[in-house]
């Protein structure tokens, strides 16, 4: 005998609520002088013991009543043999089956696939699981985005075998502690006396791994989803279909070779792709096919050790620019949904820079961007073009009459002043995505540029201008110091050994103090200047506003504050820093499966519908949504595939063909790939609160469970019928004796 | 009406008064009245004859029937005589107890006041014992106008407040009395019923007309409750809370095996026994009485 509901016994105390009332009524009684108390004490005499038996039998099925009450509500249940004859089955069974892409997996043996296997074992569980009226099931497929096909308890078994036969490996990576979470809720939404849980996977080591801060959570849900599922003879069944080989090679990664953030035209770009041997075996000779805009460009034999990573570079030169598809794929082996990577990139033809000179110079020396120019295009070399901006320059009092929305990014040199149309000009162009960098020099004025550029933060300037400070005329000259290698802008030094040292060599004599102020989420230092004795001089700040970016350089990039030039660190520094202000992030462009598809719209890219274009040729439309006044975005929430999808605006008027937008490489999670088991002592030494049957293969004898009878559960009705039983004898009982006084 | 007090009703006094108070049995008396004096030879009203007996008096010998049948008769005469009434009045604590009306002393005092005045308007005597657990008040028989007020006044300043002892009240007050005569006994007779019974045996020996009035609070004979009750005793019985419900049906046996016994006794002692409640109206409590006394005497 147990109870459901234990907690509920706790209204048994209601049972003393008849006692109560019999001592309080006895309290209660009305004051009455009597003169004929020989009779009433005869009276008593004789009736006292027959009263006290008639009162105890009405207080002892009141209470009862009362302790059936409570017993009925915490639904007692035997679990003996003599229930059996009471019990009928009231089972919520939950079914989560792995369609992860490594359930794809097929070893050399050609045998099953896990996820056949595991499809044998979800309409196992659904035929046998009885249909009463009790009965009802859920039925979630497990991935990293987990679906949960049938959510609600159901009985609806020819719908769950429907969607489990229907059921393919997804291009999809695998987590549990996500898909433990729609579990919970399934059985949360339970009212079924037994719960069972089939967990139906290939048992990945890494589906079930979590960030270590995450650890505690997710234990917390296994510990819950057990205490849910371990009374009345439920609990969780863990059915293992995964195989023991793990021989596999997978295209783990694919992008531009580090320090590429933009792509031109006419200039040979290098590409790297990494492969990675999961298996025991190395791999000779595999064929790597490389793919441009859907055509074959080239091939490669390669060879990748076991439990090892290659990487294979290719070069590809585009002549045209916009948007562009690169693709490798590997020779077809166990599995082969992480044999195939793509690359979504953006080609220009070159990054528009309009550079605003505040001190145009006669010499290299002493012009104020001579320096800046001759680092964004160093090369003279005509035969292949390697620059890859187009840089317009303008002097300080012709910057009014330029338009900055034709350009990539904006460089102020040394500007005297700027003013508020100037200012708005390069904050609507800032927030819109465009670049700014800012370098200061002996010309500005600090107070103007506080005025109309910081305006307490409001401003796109990163902080506010102080003054001057250093060593006037390069007497003495200090170095970068606090250099931030994660910065996207910097990080290429840190992957480039031979280049890191080279910040550190830059020179610099005189800077603009400043005052950055409290941190605020939008702004970042990016390095710092060494200043004896004294809290660092900070050299470069970024300020991010809307989609664009501001980088303020406190010094000049001349020879007038500082050696900077001189050293060949420069070159690249402020190749990796004009980059990474005026190219869009190409990271956007290259997602995994699941994660939505965002684009924000152009101005002129504006229509009513777009198209997006599947890796299965299937076509959505896609309506754009309000972002804010004058900004729209689209949202594609179906990347379900791995492979290219392509974002095209729909024909407009006076058009024939839709417009393509832009491409997005949508690419499986390469850790799914490695099909390593988690062994189950492993799993119960990681969660050891998580309680679960653990079953190599579903052999069926598990799922016998479903068909065998719940525990007597509704041992409550009979206690219902007891207690109106009681309430009926009480009320006879009680007239009965009434009637005798 | 003689007086005012609130134990006299006029309108209990009306209805009563047109039924004489007749003793069953002939009473001896000093006054003359509606009552046959059990001395015959004297008075004036032949009764009858019978033989004579050595020793009896010569005066009565009727020597016309001596002389027409040579046979000795004396002649026997009835003669009215006065009744001597004593009302025995319970003034003991338990006749305190009301219900909704007057208390069973207030009640029974109505009663004894009433059928004082109504003997003495038949020229006979009434005197008033008041007792609790002994005789607290002994007036005299006596009739004349001034005597009702004393006996009013005693039992307007009587208290109620002690205990009962019936049975030895009887005993002391049968001893007292020297003359045969009546005697009502109005009392809740709250005592054990042999004792009751033996106290009037004593009249009985004493040759009395005895009536017992047994007064009870309507309450005491329905035991009407219905919730929860705590009965305070009076007479220095202790105090006890029950659901009246679970015991009125033996409260009522108990109550009728009381009276029944009573009734009992009474009868086998040829004593007039009348159980009256205090919600009955007085004057209707005792015409039906007096009317069914009037009645048994004359059918004899």
């Amino acid at each position: 005998m147990g109870l459901l509901h234990p907690a509920l016994m706790w209204l048994g105390v209601a049972g003393s609520i008849p006692i109560i009332i019999h001592l309080f009524n006895r309290q209660r009684y009305k004051r009455i002088r009597w003169a004929a108390m020989e009779w009433l004490l005869a009276a008593m005499k004789k009736t006292r013991r027959r009263m006290q038996i008639e009162n105890l039998i009405l207080l002892a099925i009141r209470v009862l009543v009362l302790v059936l009450l409570a017993s009925a509500l915490a639904r007692p249940f035997m679990k003996s043999a003599m229930a059996a004859p009471f019990a009928e089955s009231n089972t919520h069974v939950v079914v989560v089956m792995d369609v992860s892409y490594s359930m794809d997996y097929r070893g050399a043996s050609r045998d099953s696939t896990p996820l056949e296997k595991a499809r044998q074992v979800a309409l196992g569980i659904l035929n046998d699981l009885k249909t009463t009226e009790a009965d009802r099931f859920s039925l979630i497929l497990l991935t990293d985005t987990p679906n949960a096909a049938i959510g609600e308890p159901s009985s609806r078994v020819d719908l769950g075998r429907q969607i489990v036969g229907d059921a393919v490996a997804t291009d999809q990576g695998t987590s549990i502690p996500r898909t433990m979470e729609l579990v919970r809720d399934a059985l949360k939404k339970s009212t079924n006396f037994t719960k069972k849980v089939f967990l139906i996977t290939d048992n990945q080591r890494h589906a079930w791994s979590v960030p270590e801060k995450e650890r505690t959570r997710v234990a917390e849900l296994f510990k819950e989803i057990s205490e849910l599922t371990t009374p009345n003879g439920g609990g969780i069944i863990l059915h293992d279909v995964g195989g023991n080989v793990v021989d596999n090679v997978a295209v783990v990664d694919l992008a531009p070779a580090p320090g590429t953030k933009v792509i031109s035209t006419d200039r040979s770009v290098e590409f790297v792709a990494v492969l990675r041997n999961y298996g025991p075996m190395q791999v000779s000779g595999a064929t790597m096919n490389v793919f441009i805009d859907g055509s074959k460009q080239g091939s490669f034999q390669v060879t990748v050790p076991a439990h090892d990573k290659v990487t294979q570079e290719f070069h590809h030169t585009f002549r045209e620019d916009g948007p562009h598809a690169i693709a490798v794929e590997l020779d077809a082996d166990a599995l082969s949904h992480d044999n195939r990577r793509s690359l979504a990139v953006d080609v220009r033809e070159a990054l528009k820079v309009l550079v605003v000179n505040g001190q145009k110079g006669t010499t290299f020396q002493t012009d104020e961007v001579a320096a800046l120019k001759a680092a964004l295009n160093p090369s003279i070399d005509q035969r292949e073009r390697v620059d890859i901006y187009s840089i317009n320059e303008v002097l300080e009092n012709g910057f009014a009459r330029e338009d900055v929305r034709k350009y990539d990014l904006v460089v102020l040199a040394n500007l005297e002043t700027i003013s508020q149309e100037e200012v708005a000009a390069i904050e609507e162009f800032v927030k819109a995505g465009g670049g700014v960098m800012v370098l200061l020099g002996a010309k500005v004025e600090a107070f103007t540029w506080n005025q109309a550029a910081w305006r307490s933060g409001e401003g796109f300037l990163p902080c506010e201008l102080d003054k001057p400070a250093g060593f006037a005329g390069n007497t003495d000259v200090t170095r970068m110091t606090g250099i931030d290698y994660t910065h996207p802008a910097l990080e290429f030094f840190a992957k480039t050994p031979t280049l890191k040292p080279s910040l550190t060599k830059l020179l610099v004599s005189q800077w603009f103090a400043v005052k950055v102020g409290d941190p605020r989420p939008e702004v970042r230092i990016l390095a710092s200047l060494h200043v004896a004795g004294a809290e660092p001089a900070p050299l470069f700040i970024e300020r991010r506003m809307g989609r664009g970016r501001v980088l303020l350089c406190t010094t000049a990039a001349d020879y007038e504050w500082g050696l900077m030039p001189k050293v060949p660190g420069y070159v690249m520094l402020f190749d990796q820093l004009a980059q990474y202000l005026a190219a869009p992030p190409q990271r956007f462009r290259n997602i995994t499966v699941g994660e939505p598809i965002e684009y924000t719209l152009k101005l002129n890219e504006y229509a009513k519908s777009f198209t997006v274009i599947t890796p299965r040729q299937n076509r959505s439309s896609v309506a754009p949504q309000r972002a804010g006044e004058h900004a729209f975005y689209l949202s594609f929430a179906g990347t379900t595939d791995s492979g290219l999808y392509s974002l095209e605006r729909d024909p407009q008027e006076g058009e024939t063909q839709p417009t393509l937008l832009t491409w997005y490489a949508v690419n499986v999670d390469p850790e799914e790939g490695f099909v390593e088991k988690m062994t189950e002592p492993e799993l119960r030494s990681m969660y050891p609160q998580f309680k679960f049957t653990y079953v190599e293969q579903g052999t069926g004898k598990e799922i016998q469970q479903i068909a065998v009878k719940a525990p007597a559960s509704n041992v409550w009705k009979y206690l219902v019928g007891a207690i109106l039983g009681l309430l009926v004898l009480e009320t006879w009982l009680a007239q009965m004796f009434g009637a005798k006084r | 009406m003689p007086d005012q007090s609130k134990y006299l009703d006029a309108h209990v006094l009306n209805r009563i008064s047109r039924l004489n108070l007749r003793a069953r049995s002939v009473m001896e008396g000093f006054v003359s009245g509606l009552h046959k004096s059990p001395y015959h030879g004297f008075s004036v009203e032949f009764a009858q004859h019978r033989e004579y007996t050595p020793g009896d008096d010569l005066r009565f010998l009727d020597w016309k029937v001596y002389g027409r049948s040579d046979r000795l008769y004396i002649k026997q005469y009835e003669q009215e005589t006065n009744l001597r009434s004593y009302i025995l009045l319970d003034a003991s604590e338990s006749m305190d107890f009301r219900s909704e009306n007057q208390s069973k002393f207030d009640y029974a005092a109505t009663i004894a006041a009433s059928l004082s005045y109504l003997i003495m308007e038949q020229q006979d005597s009434a005197g008033l014992v008041l007792f609790d657990r002994m005789v607290t008040k002994f007036v005299h028989a006596q009739c004349s106008p001034l005597h009702l007020k004393v006996i009013v006044t005693e039992m307007e300043a009587a208290k109620t407040q002690e205990k009962t002892d019936l049975g030895l009240v009887l005993h002391d007050v049968a001893e007292r009395i020297k003359h045969k005569g009546l005697v009502v006994l109005i009392s809740d007779l709250m005592d054990k019923p042999e004792a009751i019974l033996s106290g009037l045996q004593h009249f009985k020996h004493k040759r009395h007309d005895v009536i017992v009035i047994h007064v009870l609070d309507e309450a005491e004979v329905q035991f009407p409750y219905d919730r929860m009750t705590r009965f305070d005793g009076l007479e220095g019985y202790p105090w006890l809370v029950v659901d009246p419900r679970s015991l009125r049906e033996a409260y009522l046996e108990e109550v009728k095996k009381f009276t029944t016994e009573i009734r009992r006794g009474c009868l086998a002692q040829r004593i007039d026994y009348v159980q009256v409640t205090t919600d009955q109206p007085v004057e209707v409590a005792l015409s039906s009485y007096l009317a069914r006394r009037l009645s048994k005497r004359r059918a004899k």
